[in-house]
């Protein structure tokens, strides 16, 4: 019987060897796309140890978000700019080199404003990779870079497309109900301003709301008159649905008063026997183009106005303006953008404080593949963890290990080191550049996290940086402290660069006008999107009539989406408040509204008592990925994937 | 021996390899020349799950920064027309040795790209269209893949083979119509790598051709009933397991597609691809529908019985073949890289139907076959693999010189 055992086992073996001959050579698994490093040592060892280890990734990230995509992408605005500001014209420009020339003049400069170590440490990634320092240098500051040229690109072509320049509201007769100047003979009082809140209310059902869009040029460098608005292009979102030309809804007129030609577009429901519902909130959003076919860039394609929205209530809503925020409704065209939240004490079940955050903003299928939780671990420094990408020695999410933890959103604004330059030099735009300056927004992450240990030594910290941009940083603590900071480069010394406000409020700088916290709907809580919150007027200058630099929300596209993913986050906190663990967290992050289906980057949840990091990246979105458990005090958790106890992703 | 008597014996010992398809060995001292002309068209791929779906993976595209452009439905067609010179020789009537040149014609790639539009570009005013797209990328130094033509007469890759029909030694086996045999095939890397530079470049190599691998070792058995079904019927069963190698290519650098094939920075100067093996089995029948006269003709000695011992007139063959296809491995520099191509080629099978009509015209004196076959791989779906459905016409003749 043994014997016969013996055999079926030697049998057995035989079988087993044939199968993995056969048929056991594997299947190939994705590499992980979420990578776990743990850097120690000086900055620039740090960075040797990252290069060193990510050698192929930092060149593959290069290769693909910059040398394929972003390089030649920029490389196409080069004769709209060199129009304008003709040192661009230089030879050192020509020959496709215009977008990394340019990309690196900013590069340089931002790096004279990042701290000398950590400077160290990018050229320890550089030597680490056997990648030149300049290629690393530029993947440290393209962010703030392009976001400084795509806030001058945004505000130059809203200035050569339509722009709506009033909103009224009428009864069912034509008599004007708001604003209280009328349009004369011979001027159009151009009042219109973006809002966050309705700008009307108790508009009567079956009322009208008629928007007046005047087409424009920019003048500066150029010559030329305006083209006027395309009927054609007019296009009117009344809550969710679509209105165009030709629908019963809406009358399209032209007229000039004055030297200058408007297009009306008269909104009244009632003219296809509808009307607007009653004691609702209403919500219209316009967009237009002009009769211009601009060809460079291609494709061909009108100058068009960013979409504007306006909200408003009708009769019996009962409710003041400023009380009725500015949400919209859906759009399917836009994603929402960055957003993040703070919680603790009674919006939570266990009264421990948490921040979490969804970062979105460029993804091009290629940076979710180089993702990175860094530990570091500095020589005398506090260890600290953030997460970023593969050559990059920051991010936009972190924690210390003394329990500070950050979240920092973009927040675009003219107020910038690049229009700083333009101006310094608009009486000789021969000289003119543009170049970025100051520190970059996740470099100043990486400041706080080894130099603060509360928030409020991080607020002091943050002052005391100049910022490449506008950023939002939401800060939370260990003590349970929150506290947002919302700063820019107040490039013309008005000391409008830096506001902050915490909850509940302390003092004046902590509530609006009507007494209320700036981004909490309780107590306990703290959120922030991608638009200015206290400090909503971020820079006005008018240059001497060629242009009127004005505030975010007059230009930028990300102002109306982000207003709408900030009260959508703020209605998410009250109808969970007190039920806010991680699970909680992370489903408020996964709610639809709320997620960037395509350049959504990272997404975190921190807890700064137990210094706990729950962190979703490698996919995209990557709220739908797990969230992999880590711990900053636990060395043993910093490996791939995490200790196991992170939270599944969607379709587990 | 005078030539006629030659060919005689020659078509008197072919009735034996005749129905024996798996097993076929040619007669000793002989030569079986046969010609096939192949049309091979490929359009279909099966994915992980075993969807059918395009040959390429559709393309997303992104704005930076700006969402989805839009995505690119590659429904590429490739085409191959194949000439394959088979020639094998009978070392004894058990023992076969052939040699097979494939001359590739032209191949020719069609990409057929279709467009569905994306995300609102609210600073286009619109979604991009498709030429918006093209218009776009060609000022990024992209220009669109147009289709392409090549391989005018290249070489494929050579094969060499051997077949043993060991089961002649077996007295039993031949009473009671069994065949056994087996084979063993290697293919010389004559063929043409497709330029690394062109997004639609084929080229000739058996990786590229993915029908066979490139040692394949064949154990066959045949049985035929030559008395219960008056010789109409035959059963073949194969079963192989063939090998690929590694081998190292060039990797592009983009100086035709700069924004599709700048891999060079990361991927290195070459990388190699491992192709999984294949493993599988086959089931044919072979059937004849109509014998035909049997002409006492020069062929046969003028002899009708002798006639009636070569081949049917008419033969059809059915066949039913499974390829476990085994996972290919990229390596290179890039691990990201690699996973983007071996994800759709993990292990996967395809399922190929074939069919052929024979025509034998040996029974009225002219010593040549005549077949047309059609072999399809969208009939029953595979997973992970490329579905190509051929169409193929050849001749065969024996040649015997001394």
């Amino acid at each position: 019987m043994e014997i016969v055992l013996r055999n079926l086992d030697k049998n057995a073996w035989l079988l087993f060897l044939a199968l993995v001959f056969v048929f056991g050579c594997g299947t190939a698994k994705p590499p992980p796309y979420q990578r776990v490093i743990v850097l120690t040592g000086t900055h620039y060892e740090m960075g040797f140890q990252q290069g060193r280890r990510f050698k192929n990734e930092i060149r593959s990230l290069y290769t693909t978000l910059l040398t394929s995509s972003l390089l030649p992408y920029l490389n196409r605005e080069q004769p709209d700019i060199a129009s304008v500001l003709h040192a661009y014209n230089d030879p050192k420009y020509a020959n496709g080199k215009f977008s990394y020339e340019f990309l690196m003049d900013s590069a340089k400069k931002l790096e004279t404003y990042i701290p000398k170590d950590l400077v160290q440490e990018m050229h320890g990634v550089a030597d680490g990779a056997d990648f030149p320092y300049d290629k690393v240098l530029l993947m440290n500051t393209l962010l703030d870079a392009m976001f400084n040229m795509r806030a001058l690109t945004f505000f130059i072509r809203a200035m050569d497309a339509p722009k709506l320049v009033r909103v009224e509201f009428l009864d069912k007769n034509g008599k004007l109900l708001y604003p209280d100047k009328p349009v004369t003979d011979t001027k159009v009082p151009e009042d219109y301003a973006p809002s966050p809140h309705a700008i009307a209310v108790e508009v009567p059902t079956d009322g009208a709301v008629r928007f007046w869009l005047r087409d424009q040029v920019l003048t500066l460098g150029k010559t030329g008159a305006p083209e006027g608005v395309d009927p054609d292009s007019i296009r009117l979102q009344w809550n969710e649905k679509v209105l165009h030309k030709g629908d019963p809804e809406i009358a399209i007129t032209n007229k000039t008063i004055g030297k200058k030609t408007y297009t009306i577009v008269t909104f009244q429901p009632a003219m296809a026997h509808e009307g607007f519902k009653k004691a609702a909130v209403v919500s219209v959003q316009v967009q237009a183009g002009d009769k211009a076919n601009v060809t460079n860039p291609p494709p061909p394609h009108a100058h068009m106005m960013r979409d504007e929205r306006i909200v408003f209530t009708t009769k019996g809503y009962g409710k003041q303006a400023w009380e009725v925020p500015n949400k919209g409704a859906r759009d399917p065209r836009f994603q929402p953008p960055s957003t993040a939240f703070a919680v603790r004490g009674s919006a939570t079940p266990d009264h421990r404080i948490r921040l979490a955050q969804h970062f979105a903003m460029l993804d091009s299928n290629t940076l979710h593949k180089h993702t990175v939780v860094f530990f570091c671990k500095p020589k005398g420094e506090k260890p600290f963890m953030y997460v970023g990408w593969t050559g990059v020695i920051s991010g936009f999410a972190g924690m210390n290990v003394d329990g500070l933890a950050y979240a920092v959103d973009m927040s675009d604004t003219l107020n910038n080191g690049m229009t700083g330059e333009i101006l310094h030099n608009l009486l000789d735009l021969d000289k003119a550049k543009m170049e970025a300056t100051g520190v970059p927004g996740g470099i100043m992450g990486r400041v706080l996290l080894e130099k603060a240990s509360t928030v409020e030594e991080a607020a002091k910290v943050l002052k005391g940086l100049l910022p490449s941009f506008g950023w939002s940083f939401l800060l939370a603590d260990a003590k349970g402290g929150m506290r947002v900071v919302e700063v820019h480069q107040d490039i013309l010394k008005q000391n409008t660069g830096y506001s902050t406000f915490t909850v509940p409020p302390k003092d004046k700088g902590d509530t609006d006008q009507h007494g209320r916290p700036w981004a909490s709907v309780g107590p306990d809580d703290m959120r922030i999107a991608s638009n200015e919150i206290s400090n909503q007027n971020d820079i006005d200058v008018n240059l001497f009539g060629m242009a009127h630099i004005l505030p975010q929300r007059f230009w930028t596209s990300f102002y109306f989406r982000s207003l709408r993913a900030f009260y959508i986050l703020g209605d998410e906190i009250r109808g969970h408040y007190g039920k806010f663990d991680v699970r909680t967290m992370v489903r408020v992050m996964r709610d639809d509204d709320l997620v960037d289906h395509r350049d959504s980057m990272n997404a975190v949840v921190l807890e700064p008592q137990t210094l706990n990091a729950y962190v979703a990246s490698g996919v995209v979105p990557a709220t739908s990925g797990t969230f992999n458990h880590f711990n900053l005090g636990d060395p043993a958790t910093w490996v791939l994937g995490g200790d196991g106890n992170g939270i599944g992703g969607t379709d587990e | 021996m005078n030539r006629r008597l030659l060919l005689v014996v020659i078509c008197l010992l072919w009735t034996r390899a005749a129905f024996a398809r798996f097993t076929t060995t040619a007669p000793k001292n002989t030569f079986i020349l046969d010609n096939t002309f192949f049309i091979s068209q490929l359009t279909t791929a099966y994915d992980n799950a075993g969807h059918a779906k395009s040959l390429i993976d559709k393309i997303y595209r992104y704005e930076p920064g700006g969402g989805m452009q839009g995505i690119i439905i590659p429904n590429v067609r490739v085409d191959f027309y194949v000439y394959l010179m088979q020639l094998m020789y009978g070392i004894t009537d058990s023992l076969s040795v052939g040699i097979g040149i494939p001359v590739v014609l032209e191949s020719s790639v069609q990409a057929n790209l279709g467009w569905v539009p994306g995300d609102y570009q609210w600073a286009l005013g619109r979604a991009y269209s498709e030429t918006d797209f093209w218009q776009w990328a060609a000022s990024m130094g992209q220009p669109r893949p147009g289709n392409w033509t090549g391989n005018h007469g290249v070489l494929g890759d050579i094969v060499l083979g051997v077949r043993w029909r060991f089961t002649d030694l077996v007295g039993w086996c031949k009473k009671h119509a069994f065949a056994a045999a087996f084979s063993v095939m290697g293919a010389l890397p004559t063929g043409r790598q497709a330029d690394p530079e062109n997004i639609l470049g084929v080229g000739t190599h058996m990786w590229d051709l993915y029908s066979q691998g490139e040692l394949a070792l064949h154990l066959s058995v045949d049985k035929s009933f030559p008395k219960l079904l008056d010789d109409r019927l035959s059963i073949g069963v194969d079963v192989f397991y063939e090998f690929f190698f590694k081998h190292t290519y060039t990797t592009p650098k983009g100086t035709e597609s700069p924004l599709l094939l700048n891999f060079q920075p990361y991927v290195g100067d070459t990388y190699t691809i491992d192709p999984g093996d294949f493993v599988g089995a086959a089931l044919a029948v072979d059937v004849v529908p109509f014998k035909g006269p049997a002409l006492g003709t020069w062929l046969s000695h003028h002899d009708k019985k002798r006639a009636q011992r070569l081949p049917p007139m008419v033969t059809l063959t059915f066949e039913y073949r499974h390829v476990h296809t085994m996972q290919s491995w990229w390596h290179s520099d890039s691990a990201i890289w690699d996973w983007d191509h071996e994800k759709s080629w993990r292990p996967g099978y395809k399922n190929i139907l074939a069919g052929k009509i024979l025509l034998s015209l040996l029974r009225v004196g002219v010593p040549v076959e005549l077949y047309v076959g059609y072999r399809n791989q969208t009939w029953i779906g595979g997973k992970n693999t490329r579905a190509a459905n051929v169409v193929l016409t050849g001749l065969r003749i024996p040649l015997k010189f001394w």
